[in-house]
């Protein structure tokens, strides 16, 4: 039986019920905008996968469809704007130090698994970005965990810089097979790391314009170095990953460099790199005033640790949604729900950071997956 | 004499165990019963010693399937031709099934009340095909499991909820035989497993106690080391025959002694019948696994699946079963045709195959004489034939090895029994399977024309009573009715016309797939009148005729190689003798659009990944055997390839074999690769995006810098170089040959050949199923990998979708098994005929870059064609003669 069961929920998800072409007005009993205040009883307008109106008793067009959501709270799509999924093909071409020309946009695969995956964990929108093998990485993307095409699965092709201000690029030459190959690379150490980061930028400024810098810094002492760097260099990076973000929250802030934390949930008392991790690291964030995101898979939970921790609900879900679309230069589309913005929602079964709220379902371009219930959806032709 | 007086100090041993038991049994039931290991309670029969057949555990299977099938209602399966593969021979009438069995069988038949009746008018029925040896239902790893003590059961591996059973039983396969990998030298239990969606292990089995696997010196060094195993396999027996403990039958040659003798010193084993049947509790280990099967083999419970390749060892393994009595098979069989007088004496079976190889060839495969199968075949009636298959989906390829048996000239009848009867006999299951007849397990494949043809689909498959595969296709044939052959079968079943379906792609190009009333007939038409020494001006005529894919009747006018007219009537002179060939169908020589010709190491160089000077055509071997074997196989036109390690690998090279100047064409392509198989991470690139870059690099005129240390002059001469081949390649002069697998990496190949312009073909596609249509809007071509035991249907249905919507389809290869296999199996798949064929010829050799007038029948042209017994796409015609350059070349003998 076990196939079936598969074919069924493939069928589930090809069927993923289409209402981008139709108007379709949600009313749940709250709906967190982002950019303002929360709605009680808030109504969402949907028509060709855009959010064409917001508020409260809206007028409704004739012609369109209600449905009721009682009991549901709706969120703006979850954005995570740093991922592995959706390339084809390698991560890394860790045969070079420094491959700016290394765009995911390339080799994006639109049928990978992972983009399925984080869609059922309310991931509407994501960033396939290259691995942290070499100093200057390359040019990540930006799609939607979902597209009925191609074209609308791609919201930018080239996306951010990406730069491993961190010791991953040294990692695996100390241990190279060919040491006496012509092929051999560097860096061996984090000085060398930061030297071809920084002979790189000399010879090619113009790298780090016309586009966002994420650099993969997690130690204080990485993080201290980029806010060097962008000031020797002049660019305004983003600080991704940043486990000891928060030992240098106030210089971050001053710097105002934002963070895109990687996976706040830690099973031991070390983060990558030997970090020094603490559980209300974005609280601390928050209190100093340092923009930041959250990232690193299952976007919900990340926020529910922040928020149990410290971090207050309506800033946690701005971490997941509203700030990572606007880091990733997206915020005119993504990570709000307000007029103008695609239709990406997450519809949860009651308070967005409880334990026991469920994803009900979630909204791509208008295009509904994994409702779980027929009868949520009390459709009537006006 | 010492041998004789040896054999009857068996036999009287053998009597007294046999009586023996038979006074322990009364006693000791009930120990046993407590006393037996978990995993063979269910199987090992511990009744009646002399019920050889029949054990409990089978009783129990069919008992289940009576009682699950008692709902169904009763199906007759009406007006097909059915060849029953008994006595009553082969007739056109009705099967009728009830509760899973066949109940009735003749020309007109009671249909029971509330039965579904299923008019076949015009099909062929035969019963399921059963493949004697191969892989199928087993959890992933566990093909490869082998032990030499026995320690494995092979129903233990077997995972019911698999989807591999699909495909096979497409092909109208309805029963498997699954053992342990035969690199053991005493695996274990095989068993016979349906083929059907089922929900447990139980109702999978067909047979439990099928055969024991075990092999003898298949992979051994010489004759010394084979008998070694021989020695340590027949001291075995006798331990256990003897009643004492087994030695290992794994190792090298005296370890077998010592471990016996060690044994021994733990006493109390009290003798063979004792032994087995309890007395003591037996501890659980290895060495008792190993005694208590070798006692089952010694008490005609189950046979001895026993793997020989060479003659010696086959005769040892008479030897063996001659002194222990024991029921042996003989599988493989491949060097032995010595030992064949001595084996058809012997009456043992045999399971032999596969005929064509279409994968990793063990080396005692490759050594096989032309004649191995013949040579089988005539001495002995009781041989099966296997798939030998190693992968998921291998048994899909039973009837493409039918086929190829008949091509190499074994009777249609017997081929149909190797796969029907005698290999239900040989498993135990004759009783049930193998035949159309009342009683019998209603396992019955039925198909839309010749069973022996893989290209023919299956309309419906049963597997006991159950419709597994039920495909609406047509008959395949388009002059059905003019033949009469067909009209008689109608008028009698069909009763309407307008019922009677015509698959209309097929109908122009199935001329060839008419029942032809005698085949032998059609042969001798073949091969009798196109003599082998031809004179420098003839003409050759025959009713079917390969021009641009499609047949008709015509006329090849050769005047010192070359075609100097040809068409359906043209002027001869009276003086030039005239060859007709009749119904022997005549191709173009056949072309090959990718081919390593088996020299893969040779095409190997992984010095830089861009290797774009590199040709092909530098190594190759026209003589080399994989060569002549593709010249012999109707293949003349060969485009060799250098291997897919580099991202731009090299030149592509043209060979027209069967001439002295075999080297046509030294770059015809350029190949470039972006699947994982160029990725070397010992340099750039090593990632899709790294390839797509250095593609776009080297073809926008910015090309990696080599990074290999020359004097300036030989770096210059190499950059060079590399610019021309990649400028003809731009020009468009030259094809490139992109091998790209993933749907990601077709993306970026189709990429590269948009914004380059460049004139392109797809190597090795698979996901092509969302980017057909840009395929064809850019004029880009496939030339398909050969189809694999591993591969769902999805990869053949895509080439047929592909080619249906426009998309130029060829073949690469090693060998013309794989080729023909490949794209016989697209047609079965519902690729049309004319595509395919075009494939094999001119689609092949415009893709590859192959000169204009290769494989193409045209006046002025070069007389390079094949006669054949049937279509290339049929798999059981043969090359009778392949004429290069106006000559007969590439003949065997």
């Amino acid at each position: 039986m076990k196939h079936w069961t598969v074919l069924l929920a493939a069928a589930v998800v090809l069927a993923g019920f289409d209402a981008s072409a139709e108007t379709v007005l949600y009313t749940a009993s709250r709906v967190h905008t982002m950019p303002g205040p929360s709605i009680e009883n808030g109504q969402v307008l949907v028509e060709d996968g855009k959010i064409v109106a917001v508020g409260r008793d809206l007028e409704l067009p004739s012609g369109a469809n209600v449905v009721d959501l009682p009991g549901v709270t709706l969120l703006p799509g979850f954005v995570d704007a740093y991922s592995r999924a959706g390339i084809a093909g390698g991560t890394d071409e860790f045969t070079r130090e420094v491959t700016p020309n290394f765009s995911v946009s390339r080799a994006l695969d639109f049928d990978d698994q992972a983009l399925r995956h984080a869609l059922y964990q309310g991931t509407t929108s994501l960033a396939p970005t290259p691995g942290t093998e070499n100093v200057v990485a390359g040019f990540s993307s930006l799609v939607k965990t979902h597209g009925a095409s191609r074209s609308t699965q791609l919201v930018k092709a080239e996306g951010s810089l990406i730069l491993n201000l961190c010791s991953d690029p040294q990692r695996l030459n100390v241990a190279r097979q060919r040491p006496d190959s012509i092929y051999v690379r560097q860096p061996t150490n984090r000085m060398g790391v930061v030297w071809i980061l920084r002979a790189t930028l000399a010879r090619r400024p113009e790298l780090t314009q016309g586009h966002s810098v994420f650099s993969v810094s997690r130690t204080s002492y990485d993080l201290t170095t980029l806010l060097t760097l962008s000031k020797e260099f002049g660019f305004s990076p983003v600080a991704v990953g940043g486990q000891e973000s928060y030992k240098i929250a106030d210089r971050l802030a001053a710097a105002n460099v934002p963070v895109i934390l990687g996976p706040l949930t830690t099973s031991g008392v070390r983060g990558p790199e030997e970090t020094e991790v603490i559980r209300n690291a974005a609280g601390v964030l928050a209190k100093a005033g340092v923009t930041f995101a959250m990232s690193g898979g299952n976007l919900l939970e990340q926020a529910r640790f922040a928020h149990r921790f410290g971090l207050a609900e309506e800033d946690a879900i701005r971490a997941i949604t509203r700030t990572p679309a606007e880091l990733l230069g997206a915020g005119d589309r993504l990570g709000t729900i307000a007029v103008g913005r695609d239709a990406d929602m997450v519809a949860l079964s009651g308070e967005p950071l409880e334990f026991t709220t469920s994803i009900r379902w979630v909204m791509v371009n208008g295009i509904i997956f994994g409702e779980q219930e027929g009868h949520d959806r009390v459709a009537q032709k006006q | 004499m010492s041998k004789s007086r040896c054999r009857s100090r068996r036999g009287q041993l053998r009597a007294g165990f046999v009586v023996l038991p038979f006074v322990f049994l009364l006693a000791i039931v009930p120990l046993v019963r407590a006393a037996e290991i978990p995993t063979e309670a269910d199987t090992s029969a511990v009744a009646d010693p002399s019920a050889e057949a029949d054990p409990s555990a089978e009783a129990d299977t069919s008992a289940e399937a009576d009682t699950s099938a008692q709902k169904v209602q009763p199906l007759v399966l009406q007006g097909a031709t059915i060849q029953t593969v008994t006595d009553a021979g082969t007739f056109v009438g009705s099967v009728v099934i009830e509760d899973g069995k066949i109940t009735a069988v003749a020309a007109e038949v009671d249909v029971p009340s509330g039965a579904r009746v299923i008019n076949l008018a015009g099909y062929q029925l035969v019963p399921g095909l059963i493949d004697s040896r191969s892989v199928l239902w087993l959890a992933s790893g566990v093909s490869g499991e082998s032990s030499s003590r026995g320690s494995l059961r092979i129903l233990d591996g077997v995972d019911p909820w698999q989807d591999s059973w699909r495909e096979v039983s497409e092909q109208g396969v309805t029963a498997v035989y699954v053992q342990p990998s035969s690199r053991g030298n005493f695996g274990g239990e095989g068993a016979v497993l349906r083929v059907a969606p089922v929900n447990s292990v139980k109702e999978l089995v067909i047979h439990a106690e099928a055969g024991v696997q075990a092999s003898l010196g298949i992979t051994a060094a010489d004759s010394r080391a084979r008998y070694a195993q021989f020695q340590r396999l027949q001291q075995a027996f006798d331990a256990v025959d003897n009643g004492e403990a087994p030695g290992s039958l794994a190792g090298g040659g005296g370890a077998a002694n010592r471990q016996a003798g060690g044994r021994r010193g733990r006493g109390g084993f009290g003798g063979r019948g004792a032994r087995g049947r309890g007395g003591r509790a037996p501890t659980v280990t290895q060495a008792d696994r190993t005694e208590e099967l070798l006692i089952r083999i010694l008490d005609r419970k189950i046979p001895l699946r026993l793997e020989v390749h060479h003659a010696d060892a086959a005769e040892w393994a008479l030897s063996l079963a001659r002194e222990f009595d024991i029921r042996l098979v003989l599988d493989g069989m491949s060097l032995a045709d010595r030992a064949m007088p001595k084996i058809a004496l012997s009456q043992v079976p045999l399971v032999v195959g596969p005929v064509w190889e279409l994968g990793a060839t063990p080396s005692y495969r490759s050594k096989r004489t032309s004649e191995w199968l013949t040579t089988v075949a005539g001495a002995t009636e009781q041989w099966a034939l296997a798939t030998f298959g190693t992968g998921p989906r291998s048994s899909r390829f039973l009837r493409v090895q039918m086929a190829a048996a008949r091509a190499e000239g074994i009777g249609s009848d017997q081929v149909l029994r190797a796969v029907t009867v005698n290999a239900a006999r040989i498993l135990g299951v004759g009783d049930r399977l193998g035949t159309i007849a009342p009683g019998m397990q209603a396992d019955i494949a039925v198909f839309a024309g010749d069973p022996l043809d893989p290209s023919v689909p299956a309309r419906l498959v049963i597997s006991q009573g159950e419709i597994v595969h039920d495909r609406d296709v047509a008959v395949r044939g388009a002059t059905i009715f003019s033949s009469g052959y067909w009209k008689r079968h109608f008028d009698k079943f069909g009763g309407d016309l307008h019922e009677f379906r015509i698959d209309i792609d097929r109908t122009i190009f199935d001329l060839d797939d008419r029942p032809i009333e005698s085949e032998e007939s059609e042969e001798s038409t073949a091969s009798v009148e196109l003599p082998e020494t031809l004179p420098d001006t003839y003409a050759v005529t025959t009713r079917r005729l390969l021009r641009d894919g499609k047949f008709s009747a015509g006329t090849l006018f050769v005047e010192n190689g070359k075609i100097v007219a040809i068409g359906d009537e043209i002027q001869i002179p009276d003086s030039t003798p005239v060859f007709n060939l009749g119904n022997a169908v005549v191709t173009p020589g056949l072309v090959c659009a990718h081919s390593y010709l088996g020299e893969s190491t040779l095409l190997s160089d992984d010095t830089e990944s861009d290797a774009s000077q590199l040709r092909a055509l530098d190594v190759a071997d026209p003589t080399s055997e994989s060569a002549q074997a593709m010249l012999r196989g109707g293949f003349p036109h060969v485009a060799l390839a250098p291997v897919s390690i580099n991202t731009s690998a090299g030149a592509l090279g043209q060979l027209r074999l069967g001439t002295p100047e075999s080297f046509v064409a030294p770059e015809i392509a350029s190949k470039f690769v972006l699947s994982e198989r160029s990725r070397n991470t010992d340099r750039f690139p090593v990632s899709l995006v790294g390839q797509i870059n250095m593609l776009n690099d080297t073809f926008s005129g910015e090309p990696e810098p080599t990074r290999l240390y020359l004097p300036a002059a030989a770096e210059r001469m190499l950059v060079e170089e590399r610019r021309r081949i990649i400028d003809a390649v731009l020009d468009g002069k030259r094809p490139a040959i992109i091998e790209a697998v993933t749907a990601p990496e077709i993306r970026a190949a189709l990429e590269i050949v948009k914004s380059h312009q460049l004139r392109a073909a797809l190597l090795g596609p698979e996901k092509i199923g969302s980017l057909i249509d840009e395929l064809h809007a850019q004029r880009v071509g496939i030339i398909a990998r050969p189809v694999s035991g591993e591969d769902y249907d999805s990869y053949l249905k895509q080439l047929a979708a592909a080619a249906s919507r426009g998309v130029a389809v060829a073949f690469a290869g090693d060998s013309p098994a794989q080729i023909r296999t490949t794209a016989a199996l697209a047609h079965h798949a519902g690729m049309s005929s004319e595509m395919a064929l075009l494939g094999l010829t001119v689609t092949g050799a415009q893709l590859s870059g192959m000169a204009d007038d290769t494989a193409q029948l045209t006046r002025g042209g070069p007389a390079d064609f094949v006669v054949w017994t049937g279509t290339p796409l049929n798999l059981s015609s043969r090359p009778v003669r392949v004429v290069v350059a106006g000559n007969v070349v590439g003949t065997r003998e």
